[in-house]
């Protein structure tokens, strides 16, 4: 110890003695330890119990990512297999058993000799079973309620069960109502279009709408939310059309309710554009690259560094080369970020690093890196004074060592905000320093802090958008972009631990990255999302599903699908207006 | 003892000794450390062999050399640091179990003037100063280890632990002035 001779220290003698009362027995605390380790290990409580015989059996003949879910003990049986399956065999069975019911009616009808009821008015005579259909009717209004709560219900995962929920409801009611029809008379193509108008606006407004801001949409799904959106409004335009031919409603409604389609469309349907490179190339083409400006340098940064992940070439940075260089000649302060984010698009030659590290503070900088003590905690923009130091400074083996090392004694070991920044930045320096082995050192804490910030939707949290990442699993349920990048970042770095759903983590990162106006032209808020999008499908791979697999995820889009081919067999079981013609039979509509 | 069946079957260089060596390295410090968090004595004791047991116990997840007290240090005060926020978390805390030795009574404890005086001083050092103290001078563990479970370099530990026992001489003068005496402790 460096003591100075001249200043006068406690005794240590003293410092023992005060703390001698405090002092364990070496061999009682030995016999203890051994005691508890003996006693989790006779009850069974290692580190990790093996998976019980039916388990292992069932995940050896379950296609493999169900398989592993169950063998990683992350999901239940019931959550991995038995609810998306039972839900979607109920689909099918209540196709079934509601195409029977319209058939049977159907044959049973009345002859449509009624006249037929107004536009969105009610029919004349109300009999038992259309007075319970207008109830059920409104209660699926109020599905929308639910679809809002459904993340607190039964957690963010399993939330678009409850929407499929609702299209089973959707098509009982489709099947009491022409059941109630037929009694009354009024199986009428264009009566039954209509209707079924009214349904499917309903669910739309019910369950779709609110798919592209809610946390509700199916984030397993390979075709996603957009595409049961976009059917369900050519369903509602469908019949709208068939209103039109059987002369059920007037022109200037039909056009109201398609035009209304239109703007939904646009306004509230999730798009389905798959991210391309393009998209990237082409924001960094048109970046300013104003270095006195710190907005749209991180993005530029995710942009290219997801390019060069990926494999593609970076568009001509020349503008963005010029303005940085030009900075660094003028002498002009930049935010570090810019630095850093020229540094990863390797915008900076070694004569500009020379300038720049020629400057008083960055020497400063790079002396301390060489010659300070302690741990090397540096935000995340200041990563570029590693650059510099690489670039300007031949360092020996034992000073990146020391640097390996001072990284090493920042490692985040106690739950904090930020954490998984903090362990992607000792990531980052390590793999400029060369330490692959040290990153591997950490494979099981990143896979460990990766699954800890993940958001599952395994809580039960009414606000939660589902299957990205948190900077604080403690405090904030919900995902966050730049923490979702920083995942998919380690995740490139140190693979995909078990208890993360690639699929769940695409999900919601495609909702992102559809977040723009102009879906195709990503923006400052989506740019990061479709940077994180790209690297998580072309850099680490969605690992791809078996049919089954592929079938339960897909099980809302077979519900909708399910729901309109109903709406297509209920009004194709009504009489239209010119078999009515044909047969003479009145066909007076007032409206 | 199941600890000894079980460890030879431990992987990746533990055995028996792996355990007794953390144990004899860490011992002091840890309970040290523990003790600054804000537990008693014996609470702090109980909390540091729960650590342990967890840490062997958990041994597979430990890709680090077992032999590398820097390594080990860390892990075993990360583990401890669960098991105390956990415990904190949870109203109920484990209830301490009787101890095998005799536990010295407070009245026992040597409670000469001098001892007052240090013990008084020591409560008003800052707590990164108590800590270090605590860890180092309970069993006069070596300031490396002591370095390692608190995640600085050695160099670091050193600075602090001058400063420590510099700053609490200086409040132990206070102190004694401050009861009357002129003297120098």
């Amino acid at each position: 110890m460096s003591e100075e001779p001249n200043v006068e220290l406690t005794s240590e003698d003293d410092l023992r003695a005060l703390l001698a009362p405090h002092r364990p027995d070496p061999r009682a605390f030995e016999t203890k330890v051994k005691a508890r380790i003996a006693e989790r290990v006779a009850r069974g409580d290692t580190e990790r119990a093996e998976p019980s015989r039916l388990v292992r059996w069932a995940a050896s003949v379950l296609p493999p990512d169900v398989g592993c879910a169950l063998l990683a003990k992350k999901a239940g049986l019931a959550t991995t297999l038995v609810l998306p399956a039972l839900i979607l065999a109920s689909s099918f069975g209540a196709f079934v058993a509601s195409k029977r019911s319209i058939e049977r009616s159907s044959r049973d009808a009345e002859p449509p000799t009624a006249p037929e009821p107004k536009w969105n008015a009610r029919p004349p005579t109300l009999n038992r079973d259309l007075v319970r259909s207008g109830r059920w009717l409104t209660l699926l209004r109020y599905g929308s309620l639910l679809t809002m709560i459904a993340p607190a219900l039964v957690g963010g995962a399993h939330a678009i069960d409850i929407t499929v929920g609702l299209l089973l409801g959707a098509m009982g009611v489709l099947a009491l109502s022409v059941r109630g029809l037929a009694s009354a008379g009024l199986m009428r193509r264009g009566t039954l279009a209509s209707m079924c108008c009214g349904l499917l606006t309903t669910v739309f407004v019910a369950c779709f709408i609110w798919t592209r801001g809610m946390n509700a949409a199916d984030p397993t799904s390979r075709l996603g939310a957009s595409l049961r959106s976009s059917l369900m409004l050519v369903g509602i335009a469908g019949c709208a059309l068939v209103m039109l031919r059987e002369r059920s409603a007037n022109k200037g409604r039909i056009a109201f309710l398609i035009g209304w389609c239109v703007v939904v469309f646009a306004l509230f349907v999730p798009a389905w554009t798959p991210a391309r490179p393009a998209q990237l190339a082409s924001y960094l083409s048109s970046f300013e690259a104003d270095t006195g400006e710190l907005r749209g340098w991180d993005e530029a940064d995710y942009a290219g560094e997801a390019l060069l992940a990926i494999g593609e070439p970076l568009p001509n940075l020349e503008h963005m080369r010029r303005a940085v260089e030009h900075a660094i000649e003028a002498g002009d302060e930049c935010h570090p970020t810019v630095w850093t984010t020229a540094a990863r698009l390797d915008l900076v030659d070694a004569a500009h690093w020379k300038t720049l590290a020629e400057r008083k503070m960055e020497a400063y900088a790079l002396d301390q890196l060489l010659s300070g003590i302690g741990p090397l905690r540096k935000p995340r923009y200041n990563e570029y004074e590693l650059w510099m130091l690489l670039a300007t400074r031949p360092t020996t083996p034992e000073q990146r060592a020391k640097l390996a090392e001072r990284v090493e004694a920042n490692w985040p070991r106690e739950p904090a905000y930020g954490m998984l920044r903090h362990a992607q930045q000792c990531v980052r320096w390590w793999a400029l320093l060369d330490r692959q082995d040290r990153i591997d050192a950490h494979r099981a804490d990143l896979h460990e802090l990766l699954e800890r910030h993940w958001v599952s939707g395994k809580r039960l949290s009414l606000f939660a958008t589902i299957g990205g990442f948190t900077s604080d699993p403690t405090k904030f349920y919900t995902s966050f972009d730049d923490d979702t990048w920083i995942g998919v970042d380690l995740l490139a770095r140190v693979g995909i631990p078990p208890g993360i759903d690639p699929w769940l983590l695409r999900g919601h990162v495609r909702g992102e990255a559809d977040r723009g106006l102009v879906p195709w032209a990503p923006t400052d808020l989506s740019i990061d999302s479709v940077a994180t999008l790209l690297r998580l499908e072309r850099e680490i791979g969605v690992p791809r599903r078996d049919a089954l697999e592929t079938l339960l995820g897909e099980r809302a889009l077979i519900a909708t699908c399910l729901t309109l081919l109903l709406c297509i067999v209920a009004i194709r079981a009504g009489t239209s207006r010119a078999e009515l013609e044909a047969a003479g039979l009145d066909v007076d509509t007032p409206r | 003892m199941a600890v000894e069946s079980s460890s030879r079957a431990a992987s990746g260089g533990f055995d028996v000794d792996s355990l007794e060596r953390w144990l004899n390295t860490f011992r002091g410090p840890l309970i040290g450390l523990l003790a600054s968090w804000g537990r008693n004595w014996r609470d702090a004791e109980e909390f540091a062999a729960d650590a342990f047991a967890e840490a062997w116990i958990a041994r597979s997840r430990f890709l680090g050399d077992p032999h590398d007290v820097e390594a080990v240090g860390a892990w075993l005060r990360g583990i401890a640091f669960r098991l105390h926020s956990a415990s904190q978390r949870n109203a109920a805390v484990r209830r301490a179990e009787p101890l095998d030795r005799v536990e010295p009574a407070e009245a026992a404890v040597e409670a000469d003037e001098r001892s007052d005086v240090l013990a008084a001083a020591l409560a008003k050092l800052k707590p990164a100063q108590q800590t270090i103290l605590r860890m180092h001078y309970l069993e006069q563990t070596n300031v490396r280890e002591v370095a390692a479970l608190l995640g600085v370099t050695v160099k670091a530990a050193e600075e602090r632990l001058y400063q420590a026992r510099k700053e609490l001489r200086e409040l132990a003068q206070r102190e004694l002035r401050r009861r009357g005496h002129g003297g120098r402790s």
